[in-house]
Order: structure tokens, then C-alpha cells, then sequence
């Protein structure tokens, strides 16, 4: 009997839909759509810059590039000079480039910090075209001193020539080669491939420095739920009722709320900072500019959990609002997968969060060793969000603390 | 807007019942003037009015859902009304609402207070909001804590409490600013007798020291305990006021007589309304309703009449006159009814 009650109260508790059906699929929709795993593959942009201009460049680029199997992974874009190649990495606009040097000496890979399958992939694609372009060079060299030398130059204790063309040759005369080892030489020197990272900053983005951030993006929100959560069990308390009885602003009351939370959040990002630092060698960036990013991260997520949690009936309902919430930025802003792994589209919806803005930050901190004024961008983005959760939030506190 | 009664009766009939109301030559304390507040649809307090004088005990009696909780909140600061002027010695809520807070101590239905603190922690915090700080803030927190004879658990957190306990602590959290008016909204509710009989005590010792007291329950014996005036309120509105003796005034002297009938109830009604003594008789579903001046004495005549009008009586209630009276005469149901 008990249970039939509570049975039937969850069910009316609009929350119970919400957090037990529609955020499930959501958050199923949004994994898959990240992975790839329902209908699209990955697949990335890359830049193509042909210094050599000859037919192996041709080759790499049309055949290689080309094939039917790289197509669908990638879509060459031709670009003139390594520095443009750099910048479009740099910015993002393409996952990774390959420079063809003169004379096809060397294939420079210009990698993503935030690009990382595309990266791997590319190296990968360079590294085997390299190893066929000294096999194939390795045949040639062979058939060549065959032609010139003959067959018979082909002993069983390796080359020793014993005519050269119509000259008979004191084969005596040289030291027999080893074709084995010649082949395995060449093999084992192929074609250099350089790897780069673009980016110009003093380190290359590791996994904590990127996901550092981005796990203490998402359990902030939880923590700043706590005002609003904390308001409402006080209405449900009648603490509230008391303390709006006493010659205080009910502005006042929530400010002071609203403040404590924030300063506890924004110390808690402060300590998966210094933990990540310590423990796992992550750098956030210049300090500065890294507390600027928290203080208008924290605004923001303050701003949403509140507005999330005004327009909820009771503590329980406000909980799983900001729960969707926080999992919801988490997945669309890059919390969970490097954002220049996403597809296209997601990169662009990651905008529509603050978490990607507060990522893209930190990405210009770590990789590229920007300061305040390099991230001034991504914290308008971010103090835009909270501004517009506050005003949103203002009806619904008016509301709420008068009923 | 409710008929409203601010004479004198004279002789005190309870505790709380001195010479202490309303005259026209005294400024009131609290003035509530028109207060009406709707909530959708519902009207929940229409065009109520009141007013306290300094010292005061005022009670505001009614059923659940009567306006006692709402009207109190509106004179708190709590809910803004619709209409109507609350004033605090002379200050309006609507142009000083700080100043009216500071004057009232507000003692909430529910138990309103932290229990993850102390019950000294909870009286610092909330005498803070009232400007309490330093040395005089810890005295009235011992004061306070002694008043509600408290003070061998001021170092224990609420959660530890009883029921009664948590009531006196929410009690001593509404004393602590020394306020003019002190407004306890229904502060038994859910209470064992001895604890209930210790807040009304403590009610009663707060009152006799001068403080103003407005008092809201549907419990009519501690309405009458506590209070010198009570409005009686329902559905939103204030149908009575005055003294205990004024509003049982209004139903007489008389007993009301209740029998439960199976038969014939109208002829019974008309028979009994004939015999001396009765002032009033009227049938009611199964039940026979009499006004009466002795009701105990009548009751063998009675009997006797509805056996010879060959109706059955099956029960038989006296309702000597009290303020539940005075409700059932001024709306047809109980006090306990509700709305």
C-alpha cells in the first residue's frame, strides 16, 4: 500500500518523466551522436600543402588521399604554405594538415591538441605512405643493379658484380653486400615523417590538462545547485517564512546564499586545479587568466542551477533538473571527449554552452600559452550565459519567495 | 467589513483577559485595515480588520482554512496584501517595512529552525538578523534559552530535541529582539498536554510582562486561556469580535440542546419549541436542534415529549456556551469542521 502511494507520487512529480525517461534517451542520443555510433562516421577536414609539386606529391594527394577508403575519413583541403596550414590547425578550422616537403624529402604532419583521432589518423596515413614511397625506391635500386650487373652479380653470399654492361668485372674485387641487410637499411630509413603539434604554446594539451577543467566544470554544478536546492528546502522548512519575517531584503537573503555557494565552487574548481597540477602534471595556464575563466564559470553555472531550480516544485525536482543540466553541458560542451574529436556539428552546438567557451579558454591557456586578453572571448561568451540564466531566474525567485 | 465590537466588558474571565482592550482614547499597537489577499480564485482573506493595543493578547480563531495563517503573514511581511494598511505603532508596512519586522517576533506554525545547529547556534543566527550583536546578543540568548527553561540544552543540536522542546526554542527564536508584538501562529500544534501547558504558561507570563500578544489557533480553550479579545474568523472573513463574554453575549445565555432523532424530527421540533424555557427549536437532518435556557433540567421533559410524539431519541448532546457555540450560531458548523 506504501508503495502504490509513493508509486503514484513519483509519477505525478513531473521530475520523475524528466530524469527517468527524457534525460536517458537524451543523454543516449547525444553519446551516440558524439561517437559516431548511430549513423556518422568520423570524419575530418585536412590540409594538403604540396611544396614538391612532382608526381609522388600527386600520388599522396590524389591516390592516397583520394582512395576510396581515406575519402570517407577525410576531405582534403589544398592549401599553399605551411603557415597557412598552421593557423587553420591552430584555430580549429581544420583537425590536422600534412606538408609534402621539396623533392618529397619529408611529409610534415601538422596535428590538433584538441584533434586527437584525426591526428593519429593522419600520422598514420604519412607513416605508410613514407614506408611504400623507400619500398617502392628500394625495388627500383634493385632492378637498376640487376639490369647493370646481371643476374649472376646475385651470388649466394650476397651482390658481387661480375660485369658491368659488356666489361667483365673482378667481382673478387668487391666485397660482396648483403641484400638483406641492404633491404632491411633501407626499410628501417624510410622517408622522415615530422610530426608537429600546432600549437604555439609551451605544452602540448595532455588529458588532464583538458578533462582538469571539464570534470570540475560538471561537478560544479552540483555544488551551486545547493543555493537554490537549499532555498527551497528552507520554504519547505518554514526557515524561509522566519527569516523573511526579519527586517532583512529576501534580495539580501538570496545574494548571501547565491555568495557562499559560489566562493565554496569556485574553491573547489581551485582544488581539482592544484590536484590535477600535483598529481597529474596537468597545467591549467596563466593563472591569472585561469581564475578569471573559474570566477566566470562559476557566475554562469550559478545562474543556470538557479533558473533550473525556481521553475521546480520541490528540493527533489530541483535536484534532477540540475543533475540533467549539468550532464547535458558536460556532453554537448566537451566535457567528456575532446571537442576537435566531435563531429562538425557538435562543435558548433558545444558554443551553445558555457562549458565549451570555458574549454575553448582553457585550450588557448594550455596549448597555445595565451593570457587574459587572449581568452577575453570565451568569458563575454560565458558572463553572456550567466547574465541571460540570472534575468531568467529573477521572475521566477520573485515568484517563489512571495508565495 | 466585519462587525466590530471594542468595548469593555468589564470583570476579567481569564488569565489574559484584563482590562487591556481597545478604547478610543488609546493608540493600538497594530492597526490591520482592509487587509484582503486572494490567491487565484480563492479569496482567502477578504476585507479583515483589527486592530491591538500596546500589552494586548489578541487571539484570531477559526477553522482550518479560515485566513488566520494568511492574515498573519501579510502583517508579517510574508505575503504582500491585495488590499488593506497594516501599521506597527504608527509605522506602515507598506512605507517602512523594516521597521514593522523589528517590531514583531514571529512564531511560525511549523518548528522553523535549523536542526543541523545547536539551539544556541539557531538563537545567534536568527538574533543577528535582528541587528543583536557581541555581548547583548549572547545575553539574550541565555535570557531567552532560561525563559523556555532551555538552558541545560543550549549546546545541543535541535535534531536531539522533542517535539515540545523544538516548540519552545521556536517560541524563544521570535523573543529574542524583544518585540513589541509577539505573533504565534497555532504554536501547539502537535504537542504533548504538558508541553502545551508549559507554552501557554510561558504565553501567558510573556503577556502579563507587557508584551502584545496575537494569538491564532482553532483550539478554542487556549484562545480563551491566552486572550483578552478574539476575532472569529472564516472563510476568509472576520465574522465576529470581542470579548468572551461579548460573542457568547451574541448567542445568549442559552444551552444548546443536540438530539439525535429517528423519526418525525420537524413535528418533535415544533412540539419542544412550545415548552417553556425553550427559546429556539429546529429540526436539522436527523436531529432536533434546541436553544435553552437550563438545558440539563429540561432534558427529562424532553424525553418524555419526543417518546409521547413517538420519535426515538438516540443521543443527546448539552453545549454549554462557549466560543465553539458562538462559532456553530454564527456559521452553522464546527470550529474542527474546516472549511
Amino acid at each position: 500500500m506504501i508503495a502504490a502511494r509513493e508509486l503514484r507520487s513519483r509519477l505525478r512529480d513531473r521530475s520523475a518523466l524528466i530524469v527517468g525517461v527524457v534525460a536517458p534517451v537524451a543523454m543516449a542520443l547525444i553519446i551516440s551522436f558524439a561517437t559516431g555510433g548511430a549513423r556518422e562516421a568520423f570524419h575530418a577536414q585536412v590540409g594538403v600543402v604540396d611544396l614538391d609539386g612532382g608526381e609522388v606529391a600527386t600520388v599522396f594527394v590524389q591516390e592516397v588521399l583520394g582512395s576510396s577508403d581515406l575519402r570517407s575519413v577525410f576531405t582534403s583541403v589544398p592549401l599553399a604554405t605551411r603557415e597557412e596550414a598552421e593557423a587553420a590547425v591552430a584555430e580549429g578550422r581544420l583537425s590536422a594538415a600534412f606538408v609534402i616537403h621539396a623533392g618529397v624529402e619529408r611529409i610534415t604532419v601538422l596535428r590538433s591538441p584538441t584533434a586527437r583521432i584525426a591526428g593519429e589518423i593522419a600520422t598514420s596515413v604519412a607513416q605508410n605512405f613514407a614506408a611504400q614511397v623507400s619500398g617502392v625506391g628500394q625495388a627500383i635500386g634493385l632492378t637498376v643493379m640487376a639490369t647493370m650487373f646481371g643476374p649472376d652479380a646475385f651470388g649466394a653470399d650476397g651482390f658481387r658484380p661480375t660485369s658491368l654492361g659488356d666489361l667483365d668485372v673482378d667481382g673478387s674485387a668487391f666485397e660482396a653486400i648483403d641484400i638483406g641487410a641492404l633491404a632491411e637499411e633501407v626499410a628501417a630509413a624510410p622517408m622522415p615523417v615530422e610530426l608537429v603539434d600546432a600549437s604555439t604554446g609551451p605544452s602540448a594539451l595532455s588529458s588532464a590538462s583538458y578533462f582538469g577543467p571539464g570534470m570540475a566544470m560538471l561537478f560544479v554544478f552540483f555544488l551551486l545547485g545547493a543555493a537554490p536546492r537549499s532555498l527551497l528546502a528552507e520554504a519547505e522548512s518554514g526557515t524561509l517564512a522566519r527569516l523573511k519575517a526579519a527586517p532583512v531584503s529576501v534580495a539580501s537573503v538570496i545574494a548571501g546564499k547565491g555568495l557562499a555557494v559560489a566562493l565554496l565552487g569556485f574553491v573547489s574548481m581551485c582544488v581539482v586545479w592544484g590536484v590535477t597540477a600535483a598529481v597529474f602534471g596537468a597545467t591549467w595556464g596563466n593563472p591569472f587568466a585561469v581564475v578569471v575563466l573559474l570566477l566566470a564559470f562559476v557566475l554562469a553555472a550559478l545562474g543556470i542551477t538557479t533558473v533550473v531550480s525556481v521553475y521546480a516544485e520541490t528540493e527533489a525536482q530541483a535536484d534532477g533538473f540540475v543533475s540533467i543540466v549539468a550532464f547535458v553541458f558536460a556532453m554537448l560542451g566537451g566535457n567528456f571527449l575532446f571537442l576537435g574529436d566531435l563531429p562538425r556539428a557538435l562543435q558548433q552546438i558545444a558554443r551553445l554552452t558555457p562549458n565549451g567557451w570555458a574549454l575553448q579558454g582553457f585550450t588557448t591557456l594550455t596549448a597555445d600559452g595565451g593570457g587574459v586578453l587572449d581568452v577575453l572571448g570565451p568569458v563575454a561568451a560565458i558572463l553572456a550565459f550567466a547574465a541571460v540564466a540570472f534575468a531568467a531566474a529573477a521572475p521566477g525567485l520573485r515568484r517563489w519567495t512571495t508565495r | 467589513m466585519s462587525d466590530v465590537t471594542r468595548s469593555n466588558p468589564g470583570a476579567p474571565e481569564s488569565p489574559g483577559a484584563r482590562d487591556e482592550t481597545l478604547d478610543a482614547a488609546r493608540e493600538p499597537l497594530l492597526s490591520c485595515l482592509g487587509l484582503t489577499k486572494r490567491f487565484g480564485r480563492t479569496l482567502a482573506v477578504d476585507d479583515v480588520s483589527f486592530q491591538i493595543a500596546p500589552g494586548e493578547a489578541y487571539g484570531l480563531l477559526g477553522p482550518n482554512g479560515a485566513g488566520k495563517t494568511t492574515t498573519i503573514s501579510i502583517l508579517c511581511g510574508l505575503l504582500t496584501a491585495d488590499a488593506g494598511r497594516v501599521t506597527l505603532g504608527g509605522a506602515s508596512l507598506a512605507d517602512a517595512p523594516m521597521t514593522v519586522k523589528a517590531g514583531i517576533g514571529y512564531v511560525p506554525q511549523e518548528v522553523a529552525l535549523y536542526h543541523d545547529l545547536t539551539a544556541a547556534e539557531n538563537l545567534r543566527f536568527f538574533g543577528r538578523l535582528y541587528g543583536l550583536r557581541g555581548r547583548e546578543l549572547g545575553t539574550r540568548v541565555e535570557e531567552v534559552l532560561e525563559l523556555v527553561d532551555l538552558s541545560d540544552r543550549a549546546n545541543d543540536r535541535i535534531d536531539t530535541f522533542s517535539g515540545g522542546m523544538k516548540r519552545r526554542i521556536n517560541i524563544a527564536t521570535g523573543l529574542l529582539h524583544r518585540p513589541r508584538l509577539l505573533v504565534l501562529d497555532e504554536p501547539t500544534v502537535g504537542v504533548d498536554p504538558q508541553s502545551r501547558n508549559a507554552i501557554l504558561e510561558r504565553v501567558g507570563e510573556l503577556n502579563r510582562a507587557g508584551m502584545a500578544l496575537l494569538y491564532t489557533s482553532h483550539y478554542m480553550d487556549e484562545v480563551e486561556r491566552v486572550c483578552a479579545r478574539i476575532g472569529i474568523m472564516d472563510g476568509g472573513r472576520m465574522i465576529a469580535e470581542g470579548t468572551r463574554r461579548e460573542l457568547v453575549d451574541r448567542v445568549g445565555q442559552a444551552d444548546r440542546i443536540e438530539l439525535d432523532v429517528e423519526g418525525d424530527a420537524a413535528t418533535l421540533a415544533d412540539a419542544l419549541g412550545e415548552l417553556g424555557g425553550v427559546a429556539q427549536a429546529r429540526a436539522a437532518d436527523r436531529q432536533v436542534v434546541l436553544l435553552a435556557a437550563a438545558g440539563r433540567a429540561l432534558l427529562p421533559t424532553l424525553l418524555e415529549r419526543a417518546e409521547r410524539a413517538g420519535v426515538a431519541v438516540k443521543g443527546v448532546q448539552v453545549i454549554e456556551p462557549d466560543l465553539e457555540a458562538v462559532f456553530l450560531h454564527l456559521t452553522g458548523k464546527g470550529l474542527r469542521d474546516g472549511p
